[in-house]
C-alpha cells in the first residue's frame, strides 16, 4: 500500500519539525506495536497500519536531510546484519520490527522474513517468502537450502504418524525428536547460528 | 469449513469406531432434543470431535442403548455435558456459516439456513453468550481479512484460530488443562482454515472470490501451490501433535480416537484435499 500523504498518516501538520515527526511516529509505533496485538484477532490490521506509519515516517525522514543519525535510514547491509543477530538471539519481535521498517524489498529481505515466519510457526508465510527470495536470487545457496528444508519437512510428521502405528504415513519412520532438532538446527544455521553441533 | 476433522476409519479399532458413532449419534440426538428435529440436519463431524475431546478429559458422559430412526437400527448413544455443548456449538457455527454463505455467494442454501435456523441460533446464543461473542469477533476479523485481500494464509487464519481458542477457553471454564486445550484447539483451527483455503483455491479463483493463496497461485500455478502445501500442512500438524501430547485424558478409549484424528485422520484429509494435483500422487508413490 503506497502512502499518499505521509503527514496525514502520522497525524502531523505539513512542515512539522523533525522532532515533532519523530514524536508522532514513536507514539503511533507504540500504539500499533505487534506486542500489544499479540494473538488479537485484529493484529493484522495493526500490522498493516504500522507498516503504513513506517512508510510515512521513512518518506518524511528521507526528505529531511537534517535527520541524519536516526536508526531507520541505515544502509541495508548493516541492518541485515543486525536482523540476523536478532534472529540468532531469538528476538523475533525486534527482527521483524527492523525488517518492517525497511523500504527496500530485496531477496535477503524476503528470506529473513521467511525465517522469522518459520520461527513463529507461520509456515505458509515462511514458504511464500522463501520462494520469493529464491526466485529473486536463484544462485543463492542459502535461500535454496531454506526452501528445500521447508519442502522436506513433511517427512517429520509422516514419520511420527508411522511410529504410532498408522500406515497412512507410509514412509519416514524417522525419530521424532531428532527430526525436530535437525529442522530447528537447519533453520538456525541459515542465519549463521548453530543450535546443535551434531548436525 | 466443516468436515475436515474426521478419524481415519481404516486405522480405527472397531470398538472405537462404535464409540465414535455413539458420539456422532449422541450429538445428533442432542440437536434434535434441544433445537427440534430440523436442527439434526446441521450435524457435522467437527463438533463430534469436540464432544469426544471434551468427554475424554473428564469422562463425564454415559452411553445408553436407543434406536435411531434415520438409520433404523438399535445402537448406543452418548449423553452428557460435552455432547450437549457440542450440539450448541454446532448450531452456532452452522448458522454463522449459512450467514456467511448468503453474504458471500448469495447461495440458496445460505438463505435457507438463515431462515430456518435463526430461532435455534438465538436460543443457542442466549445459552452461551461468550461463544456468540467469539463468533461475532471472528466475523469482524474475517471481514477485515477479506476487505484488505490478505495474501498470507497465516494472518488470514487468525480470526478463526482465535475463535477456536475462545471457544475452548469458554467450554473448559478455567478448569485444569484449559491452556493446553485452548492451544490445541487454536492450532486445530489454524489447520482447518488453511486446509480449507487450499481446498477452495481452484473454485475461488474461478469465481473470483477471496482466497489467501490467490496471488501465489497466479505467480506460480495452482498445481505448484497445492504440491508445496503438503509440506507446510505437515508442519502445522506437527505443531498440533505437540499440543496433543501435552493433554492428559481420563478416558483411554476416547484418547485413542483423538490420537487417530490427529495422527491419521488429518493426514488422510490433507492428502485427499491436495490430491487435486496430479504431481502430488507421483510424489507419494
Amino acid at each position: 500500500m503506497a502512502v499518499s500523504n505521509p503527514y496525514e498518516v502520522l497525524g502531523v501538520k505539513r512542515g512539522a519539525t523533525p522532532d515533532e515527526i519523530k514524536k508522532a511516529y514513536r507514539n503511533l509505533v507504540k500504539q500499533y506495536h505487534p506486542d500489544r496485538y499479540k494473538d488479537n484477532p485484529l493484529s493484522n490490521l495493526a500490522e498493516e497500519k504500522l507498516r503504513e506509519v513506517n512508510e510515512a515516517y521513512e518518506m518524511l525522514s528521507n526528505g529531511n536531510s537534517g535527520n541524519a543519525g536516526n536508526t531507520y535510514t541505515q544502509s541495508g547491509t548493516s541492518t541485515y546484519a543486525q536482523i540476523r543477530a536478532a534472529i540468532n538471539m531469538n528476538n523475533i519481535i525486534l527482527a521483524d520490527d527492523l525488517l518492517n521498517r525497511m523500504s527496500e524489498r530485496t531477496a535477503e529481505w524476503y528470506f529473513l522474513k521467511g525465517v522469522i515466519a518459520a520461527k513463529r510457526g507461520d509456515y505458509a508465510e515462511a514458504q511464500t517468502n522463501g520462494r520469493q527470495a529464491a526466485t529473486m536470487d536463484p544462485t543463492n545457496q542459502e535461500y535454496q537450502q531454506f526452501i528445500n528444508q521447508i519442502n522436506n519437512n513433511s517427512q517429520g510428521f509422516r514419520g511420527n504418524s508411522y511410529n504410532r502405528g498408522y500406515g497412512a504415513g507410509g514412509g519416514g519412520g524417522c525419530c521424532d525428536c531428532c527430526c525436530k532438532l535437525w529442522c530447528a538446527d537447519s533453520l538456525c544455521e541459515c542465519c549463521g547460528g548453530d543450535l546443535c553441533s551434531c548436525f | 469449513m466443516f468436515g475436515y476433522v474426521t478419524p481415519s476409519k481404516g486405522e480405527l479399532k472397531i470398538k472405537n469406531w462404535n464409540l465414535y458413532q455413539a458420539f456422532y449419534c449422541g450429538v445428533c440426538r442432542s440437536l434434535g432434543k434441544r433445537y427440534g428435529q430440523k436442527a439434526r440436519l446441521l450435524l457435522n463431524y467437527d463438533t463430534t470431535f469436540l464432544a469426544i475431546l471434551l468427554a475424554g478429559l473428564k469422562k463425564n458422559y454415559y452411553l445408553k442403548d436407543g434406536r435411531c430412526f434415520v438409520k433404523m437400527k438399535k445402537q448406543k448413544f452418548a449423553y452428557g455435558d460435552p455432547v450437549d455443548m457440542a450440539a450448541d456449538i454446532n448450531v452456532l457455527l452452522a448458522y454463522y456459516k449459512s450467514q456467511d454463505d448468503w453474504k458471500d455467494e448469495k447461495s440458496i442454501g445460505g438463505l435457507l439456513g438463515k431462515a430456518l435456523y435463526g430461532f435455534s441460533a438465538k436460543k443457542a446464543s442466549t445459552r452461551h453468550k461468550e461463544i456468540d461473542l467469539a463468533i461475532r469477533e471472528m466475523s469482524k476479523g474475517v471481514e477485515l481479512v477479506e476487505s484488505t485481500n490478505c495474501q498470507s494464509p497465516d494472518t488470514a487464519a487468525i480470526p478463526f484460530r482465535e475463535m477456536m481458542r475462545a471457544l475452548a477457553e469458554y467450554t473448559m471454564k478455567n478448569e485444569a488443562q484449559t491452556p493446553e486445550i485452548a492451544d490445541f484447539c487454536a492450532k486445530l483451527g489454524k489447520w482447518i482454515f488453511i486446509i480449507d483455503s487450499f481446498d477452495d483455491l481452484e473454485s475461488d479463483i474461478k469465481k473470483n472470490r477471496y482466497n489467501p493463496n490467490t496471488s501465489q497461485a497466479k505467480m506460480y500455478s495452482v498445481e505448484k501451490v497445492l504440491f508445496d502445501a503438503d509440506a507446510i500442512m505437515c508442519m502445522y500438524m506437527q505443531d498440533l501433535a505437540e499440543a496433543y501430547e501435552k493433554i492428559k485424558f481420563e478416558d483411554e478409549q476416547l484418547a485413542e480416537i483423538v490420537e487417530n484424528v490427529v495422527f491419521a485422520g488429518l493426514l488422510e484429509k490433507t492428502e485427499s484435499v491436495l490430491r487435486g494435483c496430479s504431481k502430488f500422487c507421483k510424489k507419494r508413490e
